[in-house]
């Protein structure tokens, strides 16, 4: 399902990374980690399309996202990538549910308001449905997160360092949640994190080495 | 969830400013409709009141003034001419129609002008009640006067001397008011009209203790009237009779067109300052719509780079920042057309109130519309750098800033 080759990626035609390649079946998850610095959110971005590969191929599905325009990732990305970030969460103008369906909104995807109001009502977040991200804890807004990364079904989830602020029990919680809503759509998970506690809840693990 | 609904949200999140602005802009619109309005009203009321006259003949003096106290019976006269010289221009083959008005006196404040019934017709005076005057001392009121002192036919007025309100009243001659006139909209409603012959048998004999006045009557024993207002028989006139008038009598030739448009001018109710005006305060406007745009796009970053994670390409995060612009900019210019006209209003209320003018400035202007067409040009435009700005977030930097 995805598939990256030997690749050099940089910002701005300064080399950040090279990294050696990665195979996964759909369905299929793993884990990035290393130090900070070492380039695996550069890596996870590339293969989010956010950032253009210097050298190598990214096949997503088949297609191949390097060959895309700027633009083109982005319809591709709104359509069969969901994405989980630390912190950067919600849209702090609009409600739950309408950062919900923004992400439906933005990526040019018909807005599926029962689906959204399901995905909550299954994160115990029925009832702030109607709230503006600022009455939700850190935790509850990156369940609202979780569930506008999976509302598409998006052939595959990308998570950058999703558990790094989080304590021991929520960690648990987070990466369970993550793992689960994957796997129910059989969508193949990446997560980047320097976050040791993750090691144990997947069995393949690529760790990089310091920057190029 | 959609391009309006986004928009909306985002500027209820940052109201205050929004509002700021769209008030700003609001007043902006509002003022230049307020002037647009009332300079047109002031100037289609100087031409109701200049009705296709060509000259008016007074004392020699100042141009403005002779048309100010003939035509729009605002200022004092300069003086009056001899009548057998006023007779002699009259029968000038160039004239169509010469017209005489006799100054001197007023009601409550109201002007007394001694003139033909021509005068009134050229205004297209129509009696309301009553009858045209047909002898000395009988007079017919207009609309305003009429109705500010509840005057009807067979009612009898005093006036006093002077063109304002005095105590110097003439009660040894009271005026029969033998009919009332419909309003006109010009400066007929606020006059009271009566023969020639009437001014000046309340002024034959000059009062006794008044020295000023018993050594102009010595001096000037003949009858005089104030002014005489000419219509043209052919465009050659125009040429020939005001020098003539000026190089060969004691009187002075005055062309109302001329002289109103360089009053108009001198007032500063010229186009080029309400555009002048127009353009800093949409201006102010659209700096003000710009600053804002560009602290939400800078304030918003994050949501930016959220979106673009989501799958927006650069340009609709340009159209979200632009929508807001045109949302702005639409609501000002509402607010503003709305207040614009109450202001005018409220601002004809005030003029015909306090300076003798009646205005009408209920409707449209013509140029209202490319008011609104600028002003939305003008946010559109304001909200195109931030929208650039928001265009360019380079997402994978921000990302790799913040977490």
């Amino acid at each position: 399902m995805l598939n990256v080759s030997e690749m050099t990626l940089g910002y701005d035609g300064t080399q950040v990374l090279r990294f050696g390649g990665l195979e996964l079946a759909e369905g299929g998850q793993c884990l990035i980690t290393g130090a900070s610095g070492s380039g695996k959110t550069t890596l996870l971005y590339a293969i989010a399309g956010l950032i253009p590969v210097m050298q190598g191929k990214i096949t997503v599905g088949g297609v191949d996202i390097t060959e895309f325009s700027e633009s083109e990732r982005d319809h591709f990305r709104g359509k069969y990538i969901g994405m989980i970030f630390q912190t950067l969460h919600l849209v702090k103008s609009l409600s739950v549910l309408d950062n919900l369906l923004l992400a439906s909104y933005v990526a040019g995807l018909s807005q599926e308001r029962k689906r959204a109001l399901d995905l909550l009502k299954k994160l115990g977040l029925h009832n702030k449905k109607d709230d503006t991200p600022d009455c939700l804890s850190q935790g509850q807004a990156q369940r609202v997160a979780i569930a506008r990364a999976v509302l598409h079904r998006p052939a595959l989830i990308l998570a950058d360092e999703p558990t790094s602020s989080l304590d021991d029990a929520a960690c648990e919680t987070v990466i369970d949640l993550i793992k689960e809503v994957a796997e129910e759509t059989n969508a193949t998970l990446v997560i980047s994190t320097h976050d040791s506690r993750l090691k144990s809840h997947f069995t393949k693990v690529i760790k990089l080495g310091q920057a190029a | 969830m959609n391009l309006f609904k986004l928009s909306i949200a985002n500027l209820r999140f940052s109201a205050l400013a929004s509002f700021f602005n769209v008030v700003i802009l609001a007043l902006g619109i509002a003022t230049i409709i307020t002037l647009l309005h009332i300079s047109e009203q002031v100037e289609q009321r100087f031409e109701r009141d200049l009705a296709g006259i060509d000259l008016v003949v007074g004392a020699k003096g100042s141009p403005i003034q002779l048309i100010l106290s003939s035509v729009f019976h605002l200022d004092f006269p300069n003086g009056n001419i001899p009548l057998d010289e006023a007779k002699k221009l009259e029968a000038n083959p160039l004239i169509k129609s010469a017209i005489p008005i006799a100054l001197g006196d007023n009601y409550n404040g109201f002007r007394i002008v001694g003139t033909t019934a021509d005068y009134i017709s050229h205004y297209d005076g129509k009696l309301a009640v009553g009858a045209l005057y047909s002898a000395q001392m009988e007079a017919v009121v207009g609309s305003i006067v009429a109705e500010k002192n509840h005057l009807k036919p067979g009612d009898k007025i005093v006036g006093a001397h002077g063109l304002v309100n005095s105590d110097d009243m003439h009660t040894d001659f009271p005026y029969n008011v033998v009919g009332v006139l419909a309003p006109t909209g010009t400066v007929l409603d606020r006059l009271v009209l009566t023969p020639v012959e009437s001014v000046w048998h309340v002024h034959e004999h000059p009062d006794p203790d008044d020295p000023e006045e018993v050594a102009y009557k010595k001096a000037h024993p003949e009858k005089e009237i104030t002014a005489l207002l000419v219509t043209y028989k052919t465009p050659m006139a125009a040429v020939v009779l005001p020098r003539m008038i000026d190089k060969t009598s004691s009187m002075e030739a005055a062309s109302p067109a001329f002289e109103t448009a360089r009053l108009i001018k001198l007032l500063g109710f010229g186009s080029d300052t309400v555009e002048l005006f127009a353009v800093v305060l949409i201006v102010i406007a659209a700096v003000g719509f710009f600053v804002t745009l560009w602290s939400a796009v800078n304030d918003r970053c994050y949501d930016i780079v959220l979106m673009r994670c989501l799958g927006a390409t650069r340009s609709k995060i340009f159209a979200v920042v632009l929508t807001e612009g045109i949302m702005l900019g639409s609501l000002g210019t509402l607010l503003g057309l709305l207040l614009g006209h109450v202001f005018s209003c409220a601002a004809a209320r005030w003029i015909e109130a306090t300076r003798h003018m009646t205005l009408n400035a209920v409707g449209f202007h013509p140029y209202e519309f490319y008011v609104v067409l600028i002003a939305l040009a003008i946010s559109v435009m304001a909200a195109i750098l931030p929208g650039v700005m928001a265009y360019r977030v380079n997402v994978a930097k921000i990302l790799s800033k913040g977490s």
